[in-house]
């Protein structure tokens, strides 16, 4: 009866991360709600009976799951399994910015996830910060198209702020394809290589020495609640494989510090601005905020925000007293009661287009 | 020409069976109530010269001619039957299983069986009274099985009136803090909360505020099954139902009964101004509210004017000034229980003052409405002798010219001295009194200020005419028509 369909995969780079986020999720749940996984891979449904890192280690494509518009229920073998809504819990581009969340939308069958505006707006790194409102390192944006018509403006920017930069897809989950530029010369050769990636392309000052400082926001009830902020102790910008490749057992590598051991006023600017951004924005659900903390000028940057953080940031929550089991409890919780207000809304208004247009109004030439 | 006289017989027989089921569902399927409306509205007596002139026919052989004028005669007699009729599912359900049984009858002769209809009608009926029974019997299951898995909440309202302003008003206090699940509209029976918990009742609801209904006696008994409450609050108690009840202090014992099904340590409030409200329970903590002595809640120094109403509130220790735009002494009862409620539930003081000075009286219940020179205060919607009273009250104290207009309550008895009360009342609080003659409930009122209409419309056309340029407030009462006004 509280069944609730748990999508994850998809065929993003992060697409691993977001299995490892379901296993701990299906792992460490016992809650009200019953979770039944639903893996997404090569743009199709598969129903996961056993939920064990071996069943994704050679993937059998066996028990495939269609969804039907207007139905709140699929087919396993002939056998109806009824559910009140899904959740999404996959990381990255295709996923993460709204295209689940649309599909389903489309579909008419009840999403738990933020809608397709903010979505989109968190995926996009440069959409964030602008309508965020929220202080920023000093960057530009561009185009695919802006590497021809416009390449002087480009170089004009780079040296106002200038050199060492850093190159990263716009629109690209993780920390794939971030790129460090030196100086002029490398610039171009480098947005190109960049652009194999994404083709929007952010640029932003190089820091030499900061912390990554991140919070985690959860919506509930009309307010934000927020968690223990963590530090990320490293001098240079993590790479993809820094992040994910190296390491053996766990996602979670980097040597971090929880909770992070900074002063109480730096602290409450985290948590002040995170909640002003989330209200901002109008987030729901989860989200993580990563923050570039300036050591040397002892100022504090935002830098990204993660509308499905991988494993939800429950370590986060673990420290405020929010449970896993409370943490996604909540979020399902205000997914269904937003879904049920989105059904209040007006859609249809009648419209006497059609029926005012009589048959001497011309179509067509 | 046994097909004709076969189809014959169904169509007759389905004609009746529909004129009988519309009568039945106006007389809340009760077929006591049914019997006793028949013979009052002298149908039996119409059946009986129907069947010994098709008795007679028999002798006479001439059936078809019998068969037609006697068609004719039930078409007669129903004419008027088969308007405003409410295609519900338990009417469809009976139409169903009276079309399945009816072949029976083809066993019978063709005379004997016109004789048969209300053998067939009532078996009918009881046979999908019965289906009816197992599918309750599910959903009551069902419903079981959902409050077990989501736990929310309880609170559990009944009394004779105020019921769903009072549920209203609990539902604008909680809504911000609680995920509150509320019954809709009016929806009082078993059927319509069984409903309630079935379809809109979701795993994230916190709080189940339920209207109970209470009509006959021993109605509780169906409730205890599925409810185990947390907190539970009468409204007041009056002399509605009184017919299906019998006696007053069968109502009084019934609703209190409602106490009876807070579970143990949960919270019963009880409104002092009533003198019959007493808890039974012993098993759960007791709240009083007051609108004139000490108690948990309570208020005085009560202001009235024409926009607002001000006093002063006591929470358990605490004293707010507060202003609300709710009129009519039974309003700030119904207030001071829902600020039980949400001070129970730990609602934040500040908030809960801040909810009284906008919470607003629904259309038809006491509400207000500007129309050119007039004040028009609807209060169509209630229908009970204590609520007419306060709302005179509210009427007497208007400073301009003061209209009242009333068809009389419906459904109810009052002993003349309730009546001589009402008739004084209604003289001192009100310049002109216009009595919409749909019942015969004021033939006897006897003062001068009164005037006689034979409809709605006709008294609003009297007063455009006479009194359009005069200030006046227009209270209007009891269950009119809600197309009037425009």
């Amino acid at each position: 009866m509280n069944n609730i369909i748990l999508i994850f995969g998809g065929d993003s780079v992060e697409h691993e991360i977001s299995i490892i986020t379901a296993l701990q999720i299906f792992k460490q749940y016992n809650g009200k709600y019953n979770l039944i996984p639903i893996y997404l891979k090569k743009s199709k449904f598969y129903f996961i009976s056993s939920m064990e890192i071996s069943t994704f280690k050679n993937f059998k494509y066996k028990n495939e799951v269609q969804f039907e518009a207007n139905q709140n229920y699929f087919k396993l073998h002939h056998k109806k399994i009824n559910f009140l809504g899904v959740w999404i819990v996959s990381h990255g581009k295709k996923c993460e910015d709204g295209s689940i969340y649309s599909y389903f939308n489309i579909l008419n069958i009840p999403v738990i996830s933020q809608d397709q505006y903010v979505s989109a707006i968190c995926h996009d790194k440069e959409l964030a910060k602008k309508i965020g409102k929220i202080t920023t390192l000093p960057y530009f944006s561009l185009f695919r198209n802006d590497i021809d018509n416009k390449l002087d403006e480009i170089i004009k920017k780079a040296n106002k702020i200038g050199y060492p930069l850093i190159i990263k897809p716009c629109r690209l989950g993780s920390s794939v394809g971030i790129k460090k530029v030196n100086n002029s010369n490398e610039l171009v050769d480098k947005i190109k290589e960049t652009l194999y990636l994404d083709n929007k392309i952010i640029v932003e000052k190089y820091l030499n020495n900061f912390e990554e400082l991140n919070i985690a926001i959860l919506k509930n009830k009309a307010k934000y609640l927020y968690s223990e902020i963590e530090k990320i102790k490293k001098g240079s910008i993590l790479s993809y494989n820094d992040k994910y490749m190296n390491s053996s057992k766990s996602m979670i590598k980097e040597e971090k510090e929880l909770p992070a051991v900074i002063n109480e006023i730096l602290r409450n600017e985290i948590i002040k601005k995170s909640i002003e951004l989330c209200t901002n924005l109008n987030t729901s659900g989860v989200v993580r905020i990563d923050y570039l903390y300036d050591k040397d000028k002892k100022k504090l940057y935002f830098n990204e925000i993660n509308n499905i953080p991988g494993s939800l940031a429950y370590y986060l929550f673990d420290k405020v007293n929010i449970k896993i089991n409370d943490l996604i409890d909540i979020i399902i919780d205000n997914g269904l009661e937003e879904i049920e207000n989105n059904k209040m809304l007006i859609e249809n208004y009648k419209d006497n287009v059609l029926k005012g247009t009589n048959n001497s109004v011309k179509l067509f030439k | 020409m046994k097909i004709v006289n076969i189809l014959c017989v169904f169509i007759c027989f389905n004609y009746l069976h529909l004129c009988f089921l519309n009568i039945l569902q106006k007389q809340y399927y009760s077929l006591k109530r049914l019997f006793i409306y028949l013979t009052q509205n002298k149908y039996l007596q119409y059946e009986i010269i129907i069947s010994v002139f098709i008795i007679l026919s028999i002798f006479l052989k001439i059936q078809i001619i019998s068969f037609i004028l006697a068609l004719c005669f039930y078409f007669f007699i129903f004419k008027d039957k088969l308007i405003k009729f409410k295609i519900t599912k338990r009417i469809i359900r009976n139409i169903l299983v009276f079309n399945v049984i009816l072949p029976i009858l083809f066993i019978f002769d063709f005379c004997k069986a016109t004789l048969m209809f209300y053998f067939f009608f009532i078996i009918s009926f009881l046979i999908s009274l019965l289906i009816e029974k197992i599918i309750q019997k599910r959903y009551i299951n069902q419903a079981k099985c959902k409050l077990k898995n989501i736990k929310p909440l309880i609170i559990v309202i009944t009394g004779s009136y105020g019921k769903t302003t009072t549920k209203n008003f609990i539902y604008e206090m909680l809504n911000k803090d609680y995920r509150v699940c509320i019954t809709k509209s009016s929806y009082n029976t078993l059927n319509g909360i069984l409903i309630t918990i079935n379809n809109d009742l979701k795993p994230f609801h916190e709080i189940l505020l339920l209207e109970i209904g209470l009509d006959k006696k021993n109605g509780i008994k169906k409730f205890e099954k599925i409810i185990n409450a947390d907190i539970g609050l009468v409204t007041k108690i009056g002399k509605q139902h009184l017919s299906t009840f019998k006696t007053f202090n069968n109502i009084i014992n019934e609703k209190n009964k409602l106490f009876g099904l807070i579970k143990e340590k949960g919270c019963a409030i009880l409104n002092i101004d009533d003198k019959n409200i007493n808890n039974p329970n012993l098993k759960v903590i007791n709240k009083t509210i007051s609108t004139n002595k000490k108690a948990n809640y309570y208020i005085d120094n009560i202001e009235y004017d024409e926009q607002e109403t001000r006093f002063l509130l006591h929470m358990e220790m605490k004293e707010y000034q507060c202003k609300t735009y709710l009129h009519g002494n039974h309003n700030l009862s119904n207030l001071l229980l829902s600020i039980a409620v949400a001070d129970i539930l730990n609602v934040n003081h500040s908030y809960i003052i801040q909810k009284i000075a906008s919470l607003e009286n629904i259309e038809h219940r006491l509400s207000y409405k500007k129309q050119n020179n007039w004040l028009i205060i609807d209060d169509s919607y209630n229908s009970n002798y204590e609520g007419f009273l306060s709302s005179c009250d509210l009427l007497s104290k208007m400073k301009n010219y003061k209209i009242l207009i009333s068809p009389g309550l419906i459904e109810s008895t009052l002993t003349n001295k309730e009546k001589d009360i009402m008739y004084k009342k209604i003289n001192v609080s009100c310049d002109l009194f216009c009595i919409i003659e749909k019942n015969d409930f004021f033939k006897d009122y006897p003062f001068e200020n009164q005037r006689r209409f034979n409809s709605f419309k006709e008294c609003i056309e009297y007063l455009n005419r006479n009194y359009y340029e005069i200030k006046a407030s227009i209270l209007i009462e009891n269950d009119l028509p809600d197309i009037f006004i425009k």
